[in-house]
């Protein structure tokens, strides 16, 4: 682990082009850290202790990547890490390469993320082979929602302004989002591809991990020709 | 209480059959295959002039019996000679199919009948699993996913993509909408506790086929206490039943007809032999098998054995005392009547309908 100027933490890893990851939930998911670094240089950024709004946030990360002497990037944010990845590609558009999103709270939630209740964010919360959250990591996310749902309540105004390419993936059975909230980001993100994964709630990396690295890394190789199919579906030649 | 007539579009010589399953393309003379569809549009015609509100259609392959593989586009030519009946897809077997292709047909039939469809969303029975070359394992789960994907991909009003276990799609988007909004309405035709839940918790109907009344009951007792506790009370339409019938102007006549084909091994439908059963049911459930007692297949088709028989079967009084049954224990406010017995021709099959709808149906109707 690394300690930034900004005091914020991550972990460098893999090598290739540059992607910086917010996996931001309670639980310390590796799923889609490991799997991106078999192809990436991947910065996984742990969630601040403290900031002020989604906005600070990601300015502390960006002077992670401008420390590094990152020009661009590709970028992937879960959970309020999502929100805080929407906020870093609007500050920096010309460095982010791709942009996914998965279950970003700022856009048409059920109702503003204030805490973080881990049962409310599995689609089977009954699963015992599920793994425990991290009631540290818990507590850190509720602070932060609770202060940012009150600074970041302009980021519906701000969507149009997102130019890279952008995939934004929810749960199916995702019960902090609206069924409007993907709706709003395809229809107000220029470029933008909505992606529901079945059978998971707001945490997918914990009850979908392979669904959820699959749609992300195909998204982040590929980007928006990530809809056309490039795997052979000949059986015998 | 509503009757429902399943449109099986037998074929006319279905009693010269063996009864396997695949019943062997040699068996079917094209002339006479398209006299029997005739036949069977001309029976759902009159069905409908006899008062059933719903005409139903079901999914159901490489047989002579039911002959409505792609039960859709028997379902739209239906629905061109009949104008005022619901047209009940019951159903697309879900884990055999394509979900978004499904969603279309049905958006496309709800379009065409001005929003008369209703969908059902069923499994198969076990033989169909080998129909696309569906795992047996993963038909349960494939069954789930779809449900939840094609009524995602009738709601949705933007393309998206679905990440599934079974299914993956970069882009969907169908079109046109359903006239029903949010989507038809729909039943989940099952047995199965994980799909009697899926129904009651999403707010759809349920379809159960050719059970005993005490054990549909089992199964509608669960769905409506499931119902309760997500907080909705279905409509009577949204509880079906599926029961085969034989009905006589007569009991005896009725029981006689009954017992001459059982004595001709007719009262029974077709079945699996008992060792590719076993295979199918094993990968079903997970179970080990031994497959040094499966055969080969043979020219006249290699699945034989026992299948349910008759659900109703009587004159008049004792088919409504029958149905009422179904109404009163189970709750089920449609009954979806199979008529097409394999020994019974054309003729016979109107001449039943018409007793039905002037004998049995003024009465169920009160129910």
């Amino acid at each position: 682990m690394v300690s930034a100027d900004s005091g914020l933490v991550y972990n460098e890893s893999g090598s290739g082009d540059p992607l910086i990851l917010l996996d931001w939930t309670p639980w310390n998911t590796t799923a889609l850290d490991c799997a991106l670094a078999t192809r990436y240089r991947v910065f996984s950024v742990q969630p601040p202790n403290t900031a002020g709004s989604a906005r600070d946030a990601a300015e502390a990360v960006a002077e992670i990547a401008n420390a590094a002497g990152l020009e661009a990037y590709a970028l992937a944010g879960v959970s309020l890490g999502a929100d805080v990845a929407f906020r870093l590609a609007l500050l920096r558009p010309g460095a982010v390469s791709a942009l996914a999103l998965a279950s970003p709270t700022c856009i048409a939630p059920v109702e503003p993320l204030r805490s973080y209740i881990p049962e409310a964010m599995l689609a089977h919360p009954e699963d015992a082979a599920l793994p425990p959250p991290d009631s540290e990591r818990t507590a850190v996310l509720t602070a932060l929602a609770a202060k940012w749902a009150s600074t970041d309540s302009d980021a519906a105004k701000l969507m149009p302004d997102l130019a890279c390419a952008t995939l934004v993936i929810f749960g199916q059975e995702d019960r902090l989002a609206s069924r409007a909230a993907g709706g709003a980001w395809k229809e107000q993100v220029p470029n933008c591809n909505v992606c529901y994964v079945y059978d998971a709630g707001h945490a997918i990396a914990v009850e979908r991990p392979e669904a959820l690295v699959n749609v992300v890394m195909d998204f982040i190789e590929r980007r928006e020709t990530f809809i056309v199919e490039n795997r052979s579906g000949l059986i015998n030649p | 209480m509503k009757a429902s007539y399943l449109g099986a579009m037998g074929y006319a010589l279905r009693r010269d059959f063996p009864p396997t399953w695949p019943t062997p393309p040699a068996y079917n003379d094209p002339e006479l295959s398209v006299q029997s569809y005739q036949d069977g549009i001309e029976e759902c015609e009159f069905a409908e002039e006899m008062g059933f509100e719903w005409i139903s259609f079901s999914e159901h392959h490489y047989s002579g019996r039911i002959s409505t593989g792609t039960p859709s586009v028997m379902a739209a030519a239906v629905a061109e000679r009949c104008k005022k009946a619901r047209i009940a897809l019951l159903g697309h077997l879900l884990p055999l199919n394509n979900p978004v292709q499904i969603a279309e047909e049905l958006a496309l039939l709800d379009n065409l009948t001005n929003g008369r469809v209703v969908m059902g969303f069923l499994r198969g029975t076990p033989n169909e699993d080998q129909t696309y070359n569906v795992n047996p394992a993963e038909g349960r789960g494939r069954m789930l996913e779809s449900m939840d994907l094609i009524l995602r991909a009738l709601t949705e009003p933007h393309p998206f993509a679905w990440e599934g276990r079974y299914y993956q799609f970069r882009t969907v988007s169908v079109w046109p909408r359903p006239v029903q909004q949010p989507f038809p309405s729909a039943i989940v035709a099952t047995r199965s506790d994980d799909a009697v839940h899926f129904a009651a918790t999403h707010r759809l109907g349920l379809g159960v086929s050719f059970l005993p009344v005490e054990d549909v009951a089992t199964i509608t007792d669960k769905y409506f206490k499931w119902c309760e506790e997500a907080g909705w009370t279905p409509q009577r339409d949204e509880v079906v039943f599926r029961g085969s019938i034989y009905l006589a102007e007569t009991d005896e006549k009725a029981w006689e007809w009954f017992h001459r084909q059982e004595d001709q091994g007719r009262a029974r439908g077709m079945g699996m032999r008992s060792s590719v059963a076993q295979v199918i049911q094993a990968q079903r459930t997970g179970q080990e098998v031994d497959y040094g007692h499966v055969f080969a297949g043979s020219a006249a088709g290699d699945i034989v054995g026992g299948a349910p028989g008759l659900t109703f079967v009587g004159g008049p009084d004792s088919i409504t005392e029958q149905i009422r049954a179904y109404h009163d224990r189970c709750g089920a406010g449609v009954i979806d009547l199979f008529f097409q017995q394999p020994s019974l021709d054309h003729r016979d099959i109107m001449a039943e309908i018409e007793l039905f709808g002037k004998e049995v149906l003024p009465r169920i109707k009160e129910f």
